[in-house]
């Protein structure tokens, strides 16, 4: 198995170096076969690494520990779901998770056929196969993962007690397709500055910029996640320490928010359409940057793991983009045209927020870096406190905050007499105020959070009215995006009152107490009551039992905890919180001496800090809504990209685009056309559908998985349920493409597929019985699941037989 | 009429790119620290500079005292060569433990004990072990 592995690394280099000579030549020449051949190439690198990545998992999972990889992060008695996590759980598998994860995307991006797409196509995956045969020699050269261990151990090394936790395991993946979802862009700005005309770039930029925000909300999920986890696990209280390790990821998330809010409208050659491009490479870049600063051990910090190695690989890919990058650009700028197209004027609000967000990211970068650059110049290393970081973030975050409040409305209506533009700066001069008068930066935040909200508010009201007087004329998608983008910036809001309150008002106190003493802190009362001890297998945990008192109640009894593992010598602890929307009341047993009973305790008071989750949770569900938006009106830009595509001259190539003349019903009538339900239909089972499918295949996993110990019948369960749901899944994205498309027969397929589906639901619900586990556990769940499938049945099946649009638009679907 | 719009980007650059930069340059100033390793610290004579800088260096084994009444913590970092003795006053990271790397921040008092303000542990395990 291990050998599969290598060797399909070395296939997949090859097929990647290949791609890249015939696209490049395809591009050149305008021979459409080339670019064919670079197209198959490039998947079949993706299957290469596909055989890899299945490969380790394997390996993994059977815990061959003749691999080193196996051995250094797995144990026997290592839980399934975390020797399968195991795959990200060093540099070489995540390395290769992220190329598996970059490679099936170009493909899925770039793969459209038709009239000028595979020039284009061809020039983009040119630029991410530049990036696949770098990693892919690191993969084979410098970190295999597929290396052999020295001697094959009995057992292998397991995971550290504290990163067996769902925010760590989930952590590593979400942002890795974070990382490799920002090569879409990447790769589309070079195709796009190889093209000269202008019109040309317009060509999949949609793509690029639907791809540049799944990659940001990814990567969003990635950063809080790992927050949380240090929250919950770390004890310390916090959720972020400024370290190269996090600074890596936070980097490229700030380029990435600006490369977000260029891509709102596309005009080409407009200065935003350059920032867009350089913001792309520069966020692929920066992302690359961060996986070489923390592997190779630029910097050292107490998350940085350096390893020896090849790390100057990385220093050359780097340095490839940004030579032919810049080389690019120039090239354009010669041959383009002179006058710079013009954009609308709100757009210097964008660039405002682009150069904060950039400035922002360099001073965070260089202050990660500066342990490393002092070193060049002096003898001597020097390095930042986090103190740096908080009060250059701190400032800059109340700016940007305050511009999030008011430039949307700029934007739309410009410097005019309004009390939101008076109100932005008054606020502004007395956050100033506040900060310098009070010396608390975080109540100057509160007062501008105050006003964001009042600007949101405002917008939701102003706009819910609008649409009352307009008789709701607006289409769906248009408002959905509107909202969803709204969302986003609640959720942000939200997240830097959380950050405020938790970081300006937050108390922290060390306590000595022994059993029946009490301590004050804040409003609460602690009373130290007892401890207790429990022996499990391997380990001795030690609770306390703390009552929390407000007055003379009795509100909570927290019981953190601390394990002792005696064959290891490690101790884990556990905190308790009491949380609630106005802060969390946080408890980490630090020592404990169990003859006296004599504890020390660590408690933090953290007002507003659950604010942070709330806010990171709407920022995701918000991106979500916009994608989903945008997915909506993809398929009118695909008729429009088409146009103009058949302006340019290729070597006749076969008319991807679905159905060159579908049989459509009733044009005249104005209930034609794939629009309300039936677009929500289409749309929720081509991208919301998979999502939720691939997001309750995860959870799933992680669940089965916990149980796999005492039901192992529930691993086969759940992999014949999702095995039958993949199929389902595919057969419905499948039937919605052709229901979009209006293609022949759709109604009656469609049909007869709910019956399907409908059928598979009512017999699989047995199946879940099979696994052993308790019937009456699983009852309420079956039921739910049951009744859901037969309400949606239903609904959809009746939808299909009485809708009227459905009978305009698809002319057969009574056949 | 060109030249006075260009003169205005140029000043506000100026204005707004000299105050960020000020402002930046003040904040290092106020929060940097030479790190050093323990080794490199008593080569260097252990001249205490006046703000507090980091030490990095391996918990000795059988150095650690933990404190319970006053909820403080001893130990020894070690280099390869020399050693210091270190207090500590506040949150232990569960993988504190000996012959643990740990990089301490804070100054060294009169009597030789560095008194230490932050202490942080390596992450351990999760990228690089040392298989037995």
């Amino acid at each position: 198995m291990g050998e599969l592995g290598q060797f399909a690394l070395r296939l997949g280099l090859f097929l990647s170096g290949y791609a890249i000579l015939v696209d490049l030549l395809g591009f050149w020449r305008n021979r459409s076969e080339l670019l064919r051949s670079g197209r198959n190439a490039t998947m079949g690198s993706l299957l290469c690494l596909t055989v890899a990545t299945v490969a380790l998992w394997v390996l993994l999972v059977r815990s061959d520990f003749s691999i080193s990889y196996v051995t250094e992060h797995t144990s026997l008695k290592l839980p399934l779901v975390y020797k399968l996590t195991a795959l990200w759980a060093g540099a070489s598998g995540s390395l290769l998770l992220w190329l598996w994860l970059q490679t099936g995307f170009v493909v899925l991006a770039f793969s459209k056929s038709g009239e000028g797409y595979e020039r284009f196509s061809g020039s983009a995956r040119a630029a991410a196969n530049l990036v696949a045969v770098f990693f892919f020699l690191v993969l084979i050269f410098d970190k295999d993962p597929f290396g052999l261990s020295v001697t094959t151990p009995r057992d292998g090394a397991g995971l550290n007690p504290l990163l067996q936790h769902p925010a760590m395991a989930l952590h590593p993946p979400t942002l890795f397709v974070g990382y490799a979802a920002f090569a879409i862009p990447y790769a589309w700005t070079f195709a796009a500055l190889k093209r000269v005309d202008p019109k040309q770039s317009l060509l999949l930029f949609e793509r690029a910029r639907n791809w540049s925000l799944l990659a940001w909300g990814f990567l969003t999920i990635g950063i809080a996640l790992g927050a949380w986890w240090a929250y919950e696990e770390l004890g310390w209280g916090g959720y972020w320490a400024w370290d190269p390790v996090e600074n890596s990821s936070l980097i490229p998330w700030l380029t990435a928010t600006a490369l977000l809010h260029c891509g709102r409208t596309f005009r080409a050659g407009s200065r935003i359409a350059t920032w867009f491009m350089v913001l792309a490479v520069l966020t692929f870049s920066l992302c690359i940057f961060g996986t070489f600063l923390t592997r190779y051990g630029l910097v050292s910090s107490v998350h940085a793991f350096p390893e020896p190695g090849l790390g100057i690989l990385f220093l050359v890919l780097l340095i490839h983009i940004w030579v032919i990058a810049g080389i690019l650009f120039l090239y354009r700028r010669l041959r383009g045209k002179s006058d710079p197209v013009k954009q609308g004027a709100g757009m210097r609000f964008i660039v405002w927020n682009n150069w904060l967000l950039v400035l922002l990211a360099f001073v965070i970068l260089v202050g990660t870096l500066f342990p490393f650059l002092s070193g060049l110049v002096s003898s001597r290393q020097i390095s930042l406190k986090s103190e740096y970081f908080t009060k250059i973030a701190a400032p800059g975050g109340l700016v940007l905050l305050l511009l999030l409040g008011i430039c949307p409305y700029l934007l739309r209506h410009g410097f005019n007499r309004s009390w939101r533009t008076f109100g932005a700066v008054f606020v502004g001069v007395a956050a100033m105020l506040v900060w310098v008068l009070a010396g608390k930066l975080a109540i100057a935040y509160f007062v501008v959070c105050g006003f964001v909200g009042l600007n949101l508010a405002a917008d939701f009201v102003q706009r819910y009215t609008r649409r009352r007087t307009d008789g709701g004329a607006e289409r769906l998608s248009g408002s959905l995006r509107w909202y969803g983008a709204r969302v986003v910036h609640v959720g942000v809001l939200l997240t830097f009152v959380g950050i405020a309150g938790s970081g300006g008002f937050d108390i922290e106190k060390q306590l000595a107490l022994r059993p029946g003493e009490r301590a004050q802190i804040g409003d609460f009362e602690l009373a130290y009551d007892d401890l207790k001890a429990d022996h499990g297998p391997n380990f001795t945990a030690i609770t306390a039992a703390v009552s929390v008192y407000k007055g003379a109640e009795r509100i909570d009894l927290l019981s953190p905890s601390v394990a002792f593992y005696a064959q290891s010598g490690k101790r884990t602890s556990e905190v308790d919180v009491r949380r609630t929307l106005a802060g969390d009341l946080y408890l980490a047993l630090t020592e404990v001496d169990n003859a006296s009973k004599l504890i020390n305790l660590t408690v933090y008071i953290k007002p507003l800090i659950n604010w942070i989750w709330i806010g990171n949770i709407l920022m995701v569900v918000g991106t979500g809504l916009v994608i989903a938006a945008l997915g909506m009106v993809s398929d009118n830009q695909t008729e429009r990209s088409n146009q103009i595509g058949e302006t340019q001259q290729t070597n006749p190539s076969h008319n991807g685009v679905a159905g060159g003349q579908p049989t459509h019903g009733d044009t005249g009538n104005p209930l034609y056309g794939v629009k309300g339900w039936l677009k929500v239909f289409v749309v929720v089972n081509m991208y919301i559908g998979p999502v939720l499918f691939a997001i309750q295949t995860i959870m799933g996993f992680v669940g089965f998985a916990m149980l796999a110990e005492d039901y192992p019948g529930i691993v086969v369960v759940g992999l014949i349920e999702a095995a039958v749901r993949i199929f389902f899944v595919v057969k419905w994205i499948k039937i919605a493409g052709r229901l979009r498309d209006i293609a022949p027969g759709v109604v009656q397929e469609a049909k007869k597929w709910l019956l399907i589906t409908l059928a598979w639901n009512v017999l699989s619900t047995p199946l879940v019985f099979m696994s052993g586990m308790d019937a009456e556990d699983l009852m309420v769940g079956a039921i739910k699941g049951l009744f859901t499938s037969i309400v949606g049945f239903a609904i959809w099946y009746s939808y299909f037989n009485v809708s009227k649009r459905v009978k305009a638009t698809y002319p057969d679907w009574n056949k | 009429m060109k030249t006075k719009g260009i003169v205005k980007i140029l000043a506000g650059i100026i204005v707004i790119g000299g105050g960020i930069g000020y402002f930046v340059y003040q904040t290092m100033q106020s929060s940097w620290a030479y790190y050093y390793s323990v080794d490199d610290f008593a080569a260097a004579g252990q001249r205490t500079p006046e703000q507090s800088f980091r030490l990095a260096g391996t918990v000795k084994a059988g150095s650690v005292v933990r404190n319970l009444e006053q909820a403080k913590l001893e130990f020894t970092l070690a280099g390869a060569k020399a050693e210091l003795p270190v207090q500590y006053k506040g949150v232990v990271p569960d993988n504190f433990t000996e012959d643990r790397e740990v990089v301490v921040e804070g100054r060294l008092a009169p009597a030789g004990v560095f008194q230490a303000d932050t202490l942080m542990t390596r992450c351990e395990s999760k990228y690089q072990v040392k298989v037995k």
